[in-house]
């Protein structure tokens, strides 16, 4: 076992990269990002533009898939939604305020899920006294939905209420108080916030992404700490079951979201050179080497979101929590006897990807030119192309993702553009090829490069270059 | 009293694998729990570090109550331990292991982490340098970047016991760490083990090589079916006959 043993040692000693030289290299890559992102409007068209501001998109939400599944192992099948929640609520705050008879149910609603989230994040109650504070919520949503009754005497029974349940129930009086008076709080100042967003003809976009990462952390959260507790197989079927639920309420709630036979349009873009300083605009342009329309305005603020979310997730995953969440995937019992608690990072880093993906979902509802949102872009379909992107960039790449959204997007527009041609072989017409083609590469890919394009193709190379050199050594001994 | 339990039982459906079991581990001391296969040592060892629920009875690490608590919250108490079938963090290098050890006692969020604030350079500073002490101790310095699943099954042992170490724990338990080691390298891990009670650490453990045992421990528990059938000095518990008899068969007697 011994012998064995030492021999892989010294086979692998090309593999690690002694850390001070890594340091550096690790600047590289961002270095020559910006300067891709900078330049990039000068050497492509329209269209390309287009193209490119949609694989940002898919970068952004790539880069939290990865960390999610990448990093700290756990799949998420539904992660569609989450895109879905943070482009539908900015659609709706934006472009199709609530209706009047509406604003209060969904106020109370949005309430009584930030209640709930907030019960189960302070007391971390499960069983029966999860499902009872869930039913009291409820009823005191119910209650505040009621128009006979002043807000305050509502507010004051939901924090009496909560408080009493809370001492009966042993989970801590004053947090229970909290939450009941949050879901106050919040019914009230969302009914406020809906009348006057509908009252002006639209929120800002800006509100928009706030008001989207609020509910998506919100959701995640409540989904996250229920579902995480399963594994493997059973947590990708429960995370595919929340995402076609949230699928079916977008195609049928039709007072809010539009439905699915219309979906929500003339969302207006986001300004995004109205809202930085002027040397920043100048700088921009400079790089762009001509005014910048509207188009090319976008595509740096996606970028910019792309780089920030790269920054970041390159951050965590070389930090304590970083580690925390690789040392789940690989062992959840030695990372919780060491300390680690396992559910608290694992809800943690499903939050951080649901955020990342809502933030995605924002962008994609403002994009420059298009404005329009339909449930199908949020389907299971969508959620399974996550997957592949994260996939082929490489599970635990943080630069994978972007090659993988980019190969993924890139291949998309290809397969359009060729099933415009109207492909017929033998009597067979080539329509809707996507699903087919990416279950094709999701296979090859599992099984000719296991670690994904970027590490493979690294790998690749380097096993190239030993190979000259042992030639070459070869050759000069000979 | 450092580690303690009191009548603790875990039964796996109709099978009781601990039953009534009584110990207790003094602050500084080496204990081994020892016993035939299937006498639920390491069934013992998991419920002591909170993986696995107790059906009843008591643990209680420095006189608090932990029957209730995650494994988290026990190694938050100062209690770390090892894995029979080495369970190390394959995705990672040998150092990220051992840093990984240090999350018991740092701090840092991760917003703290993603934004880079100066708390985390610094813990990070702390817990590279606990890393890199822990591994010049069991000797694997000059391993640190490798990836751990490239160590021999030995090194990945004492890897496994500096990633514990790291977390500066009070008792540390190690379940059977001599079984699938040289006659070389246990005797290495002995004398390790010696230098690591020298630091103060109590250590709690669980093994198959009677020569081993009976060299490093100060007290012994012998485990038979669950209960437990002696205690005692390792010079005691070589002439019980209670445990000979239930080492060697009841024909023995």
């Amino acid at each position: 076992m011994d012998g064995s043993g030492s021999k892989r040692i010294r086979g692998g000693q090309a593999a690690p990269v002694r850390l001070r030289n890594a340091q550096v290299l690790n600047l590289l890559p961002f270095l020559f990002f910006l300067v891709c992102y900078a330049f990039a409007p000068r050497v492509v068209n329209e269209a390309q533009l287009t193209t490119i501001i949609y694989i940002g998109i898919y970068v952004l939400l790539a880069v939290g898939l990865n960390l999610l599944m990448g990093y700290a192992g756990q799949i998420s099948l539904g992660h569609a939604a989450f895109f879905g929640i943070g482009a539908y609520t900015s659609g709706i705050l934006t472009a199709k305020p609530i209706a009047n008879e509406v604003i209060p149910g969904v106020s109370v609603g949005f309430a009584v899920l930030s209640a709930v989230a907030l019960f189960l994040l302070l007391t971390r109650v499960s069983g029966w006294k999860l499902g009872v504070g869930i039913v009291l919520l409820v009823l005191l949503g119910w209650l505040h939905n009621l128009s006979s009754i002043a807000p305050a005497i509502c507010a004051a029974c939901a924090v009496v209420v909560m408080g009493v349940f809370g001492l009966v129930a042993k989970v801590g009086w004053s947090r229970a108080c909290v939450s009941g008076a949050v879901l106050a709080i919040l019914a009230n100042v969302s009914k406020w916030f809906l009348r006057n967003t509908l009252e002006r003809g639209g929120a800002s976009p800006w509100t928009g992404l706030l008001v989207g990462i609020f509910l998506t952390a919100v959701i995640s959260y409540l989904i996250g700490s229920q579902v995480l507790r399963l594994r493997g197989h059973y947590l990708a079927m429960a995370t595919l079951a929340f995402g076609v639920i949230v699928e079916i309420v977008f195609r049928q709630w039709t007072a809010v979201t539009g439905g699915s036979s219309d979906g929500i349009f003339n969302i207006p873009p986001i300004q995004f050179f109205s809202c930085i300083p002027g040397f920043m605009r100048r700088f921009y342009e400079m790089a762009a080497g001509k005014t910048v329309d509207l188009r090319t305005q976008y595509y740096y603020l996606v970028w910019a979101f792309v780089f920030i979310a790269i920054v970041l997730a390159v951050n965590i995953v070389r930090s304590r929590v970083g580690r925390a969440f690789r040392a789940v995937h690989s062992s959840e019992q030695a990372a919780a006897s060491l300390g680690v608690d396992t559910a608290r990072y694992k809800v943690q880093v499903f939050v951080l990807s649901a955020c990342m993906a809502s933030v995605a979902g924002t962008l994609h509802a403002h994009n420059a030119g298009i404005g329009y949102i339909h449930p199908s872009e949020f389907g299971f379909m969508v959620s399974v192309e996550l997957v592949v992107m994260v996939v082929l960039g490489g599970m635990a790449s943080v630069w994978g993702s972007l090659f993988g959204a980019a190969a993924i997007q890139t291949l998309k527009d290809t397969l359009l553009d060729l099933e415009k041609t109207n492909p017929e072989f033998w009597g067979l017409k080539l329509q809707g090829l996507d699903p087919i083609v990416f279950g094709a590469v999701l296979i090859v890919v599992m099984i000719v490069l296991p670690q994904g394009l970027v590490r493979g193709f690294s790998d690749g190379l380097s096993a190239l270059w030993r190979g000259a050199g042992r030639i070459k050594k070869q050759q000069g001994v000979g | 009293m450092l580690v303690e339990t009191k009548a603790l039982t875990r039964r796996f459906g109709g099978l009781v694998a601990v039953d009534q079991v009584d110990f207790q581990v003094r602050r500084g001391q080496t204990k081994a729990l020892i016993g035939p296969n299937g006498a639920g040592k390491t069934t013992l060892l998991n419920l002591v570090s909170g993986l696995l629920p107790a059906s009843s009875g008591d643990i209680l690490i420095r006189g608090r109550s932990v029957v209730s608590c995650g494994p988290h919250e026990i190694a938050a108490l100062g209690l770390a331990r090892t894995f029979q079938n080495v369970q190390l963090f394959e995705n990672m290098t040998v150092k990220e292991n051992v840093m990984v050890g240090c999350h018991a006692w740092s701090k840092q969020g991760i917003a703290s982490g993603a934004l880079r604030w100066i708390g985390h350079w610094r813990e990070e500073k702390l817990i590279e340098q606990e890393a890199e002490r822990q591994l010049e101790f069991v000797g694997l310095s000059d391993l640190a970047d490798f990836p751990a699943h490239s160590l021999p099954f030995g090194k990945q042992r004492m890897l496994e016991i500096a990633r514990a170490l790291a977390s500066r724990p009070q008792v540390l338990l190690l379940d059977e760490p001599a079984s699938g080691l040289s006659t070389r390298e246990t005797s290495e891990l002995a004398e390790l083990l010696r230098q690591i009670s020298v630091r103060g650490i109590t250590i709690l453990l669980v093994d198959h090589d009677m020569q081993f045992v009976m060299d490093i421990s100060d007290e012994v528990v012998v485990l038979d079916q669950g209960r437990k059938i002696a205690e005692g000095t390792p010079a005691e518990i070589q002439v019980n006959p209670r445990v000979i008899a239930a080492y060697l068969g009841a024909e023995a007697k």
